[in-house]
């Protein structure tokens, strides 16, 4: 962490490091050094029980902090309901650490936990989550962990899959592509059998969807290296994706619709969108959103780039981070790690929140086995937990997430509705990253 | 002629424009979870669903919606009473006191109004985290009876519908200064304030940031933070619920309007007559 050239080291990378460093150093309470023997020691024996305040949004944590809170006296877990971060919560958050009364644990989704780094919210957790990290799948540890020193505890994911109707592939005796190659040629006999119905949409203005297209491809659009943030938004991968979709596009072989319009899901129910590449999440909006349609779909795995090999692309996923002047980080994060580690729990959060496990033995939690009958019976789940054990291991992302899902949804929507290219938009999207990581006075180069 | 059947055209379209969405909303109101997405937007479904959506709406989260309802009432019915009855004092002063400082005051006053709510939120968070005014109905109450725009329409209409000489007259009758504004000066000044007590009213029944930043306890918050709650979960699905309450959530803004119209009438012609 040499000095820089940028004109405001103190808010650069390097600077958030420091900080974290430093808050650590001299924390009050139990948050010593983290690698002190002693980090433990004081929290547990200030006698009395501990509370560990905690702030989030998903469906079913209400009920996991009570039974959190009931089979564990000394360590009391309060639990407080906030607006979902983009509409307003991480803005909170950002407000009550700068107040000082923060909450120790906060729901930050894995797109926004870089720029809570560079803003110093975050406390590094390394000492108190090293043993138990063997307890989640490796890629979701690395997700949370920035040049070395972990932040978060990972929660759950996003791992993809294809959504498909069996019916209407049945039909016109499509097979169930495998491959993307399989996919544009599937593409292109349904839409000749059925000029009304397309094989799937392109959803100009959804940049999560087509990242966990590019994350499959083995893109990486963040890093860092050394002290200074590296953008490669227009990295072979993500090029790869840009022009398979393109071509899709030019041979007009693909539904355009804004996600998650009214209309975008009327076309589903219609039967005019016959599947969608999507995160595990997509399981319950589509039962909940087109009910009309039960029974006539399935899953398989997302189609490769490979014929034989699997890799699959993650959307979405919201660990908990430890926020800066939590004065009971050891007790957060393992109330943290109990929640997404134990399987009775997480089972729970499962049933009542749809949510999908980072934990190394979450394949074997009950509610993955559960069949649904949106999907003709199929037990669903077990398809993205397969699917899990291949997630790529080298996206991530950067500290400006709003300042680019901009960018993407401009750049890309002009594009698509205008003429232009999607390769020749991501360049654009990559322009407008990099100049909003400069913005913030930090260092940054593409790649 | 020719002139007023284009204006009359012009507002024609105006007026669908935003009564469109407001239409959507009735008859999405109407619909069943099934019908929100499978039949057109701007017709209604198959069958009238809407006492089932009002229910639901009713009994989601253990029936918060109506506490929410309240919650705003009390929000904005207070907040506006507040705010509109220091404005009125401010502007009166403002209008009617010559004391050193006067131009100052009100420039800084109007200084206020040109800055956005949102952008001293944040400024407004820290210091009420200061005073523990966090999650509390007064860490919203408060910021929100202060009206900047409400002091600046307070202290013109003063000027023009307070005589001094009424005043001065008061004085000679031995009336205090507080008894001559509450029994001469506020009811002159009833037009104004009742619009002000509208605006202020409206503003805080839409207000979204500042209560999502001060208030924790669900049970605290306005309809509008819950709304956005249920837009916000992607599982289990709220969006009949949330259409439903939107169009609930109107309601008491329509009556206020309606029932309070005809001072503003009242308003209007009293100005026209005068000059």
């Amino acid at each position: 962490m040499g000095v820089t050239q940028q004109a405001r080291p103190a808010v650069g990378l390097a600077g958030a490091m420091t900080a974290i460093l430093m808050a650590a150093a001299c924390g009050s309470g139990g948050a010593g050094e983290p690698a002190a023997p002693a980090a433990s020691a004081a929290s547990a024996a200030a006698g009395g029980p501990v509370t560990v305040e905690w702030w989030g949004w998903a469906p079913g944590y209400d009920k996991a902090a009570e039974a959190w809170n009931a089979s564990h006296p000394d360590i009391q877990v309060k639990y407080a309901q906030i607006e979902p971060g983009a509409k307003g919560g991480y803005q909170k958050m950002l407000g009550a650490v700068k107040a000082g009364n923060a909450p120790c644990l906060a729901q930050v989704g894995g797109e926004t936990l870089a720029s809570f780094l560079v803003e110093g919210a975050l406390e590094d957790i390394t000492a108190y989550a090293k043993e138990s990290n063997a307890k989640f799948q490796q890629w979701a540890v690395n997700s949370v962990t920035f040049g070395g020193r972990q932040v978060a505890v990972p929660v759950d994911s996003g791992p993809m899959g294809m959504f498909y109707r069996k019916d209407i592939l049945a039909k016109h005796k499509i097979d169930v592509p495998k491959t993307w190659d399989e996919f544009a040629a599937a593409a292109a006999k349904l839409h000749a059998a059925d000029p009304k119905a397309f094989l799937t949409s392109f959803n100009p203005d959804d940049m999560y969807g087509f990242s966990g297209y590019a994350w499959q491809a083995g893109a990486s659009w963040f890093s860092t290296a050394g002290d200074a943030w590296k953008v490669s938004i227009t990295d072979e991968p993500t090029l790869k994706v840009a022009n398979y979709w393109q071509g899709l596009l030019d041979k007009k072989l693909v539904d355009v619709k804004p996600a998650w319009s009214d209309a975008w899901f009327k076309d589903f129910t219609d039967g005019r969108i016959a599947s969608l590449v999507g995160a595990v999440w997509m399981t319950k909006v589509l039962e909940d959103s087109i009910p009309k349609t039960s029974g006539k779909w399935a899953v398989a795995p997302m189609p490769s780039w490979e014929p034989g090999t699997t890799a699959t692309g993650n959307v979405g996923g919201s660990p908990n981070a430890v926020l800066k002047g939590c004065a009971h980080p050891k007790e957060a994060v393992e109330f943290a790690t109990w929640l997404s580690t134990d399987q009775t729990a997480f089972d729970d959060l499962m049933v009542n929140g749809g949510l999908f496990p980072t934990s190394a033995d979450g394949t074997s939690l009950p509610a993955m086995k559960s069949p649904r009958p949106f999907y003709g019976d199929q037990p669903v789940f077990e398809v993205f937990s397969e699917a899990a054990k291949t997630v790529a291991p080298t996206f991530a992302w950067g500290p400006t997430t709003p300042a680019v899902n901009d960018a993407f949804n401009s750049a890309v929507g002009e594009a698509v509705s205008k003429g232009g290219t999607l390769a020749d938009a991501l360049k654009t999207v990559q322009e407008k990253a990099v100049a909003s990581i400069r913005d913030k006075g930090l260092s940054v180069t593409e790649g | 002629m020719r002139a007023q059947v284009l204006t009359t055209a012009f507002l024609f379209v105006v007026a669908v424009y935003i009564l469109l969405p407001v239409w959507w909303m009735v008859v999405s109101a109407t619909k069943s979870a099934a019908d929100l997405f499978d039949t057109p937007g701007l017709w209604f479904g198959g069958d009238l669903h809407l006492a089932g959506n009002i229910d639901r709406v009713m009994s989601q989260d253990g029936g918060l919606y109506s506490r929410w309802l309240l919650n705003t009432l009390i929000y904005s019915g207070g907040g506006a009473l507040g705010a509109t009855l220091l404005a009125a004092m401010a502007g009166y002063a403002l209008a009617k006191y010559p004391f050193r400082g006067r131009g100052v005051v009100f420039a800084i006053v109007m200084g206020a109004v040109l800055i956005p709510a949102p952008l001293i939120t944040l400024p407004l968070y820290l210091l009420e985290s200061r005073l523990g005014l966090l999650n509390t109905m007064w860490g919203v109450l408060l910021p929100c009876m202060v009206s900047p725009f409400g002091v600046y329409l307070a202290r013109a209409y003063a000027e023009a519908a307070v005589p001094g000489t009424l005043l001065e007259a008061g004085r000679i009758d031995g009336a205090g200064e507080l008894r001559i504004f509450f029994t001469v000066g506020i009811r002159l000044m009833a037009p104004a304030l009742v619009t002000l007590f509208l605006f202020q009213f409206v503003a805080i029944w839409n207000n979204f940031f500042l209560p999502m930043m001060v208030l924790n306890d669900q049970a605290l918050w306005p309809v509008t933070l819950g709304l956005v709650k249920w837009h916000g979960i992607r599982t289990g699905f709220l969006r009949d619920a949330v259409v439903t309450g939107a169009l609930i959530s109107i309601v008491p803004v329509i009556l206020a309007f309606v029932s309070l119209q005809r001072f503003w009438k009242a308003d209007l012609a009293a100005g026209s007559v005068k000059l």
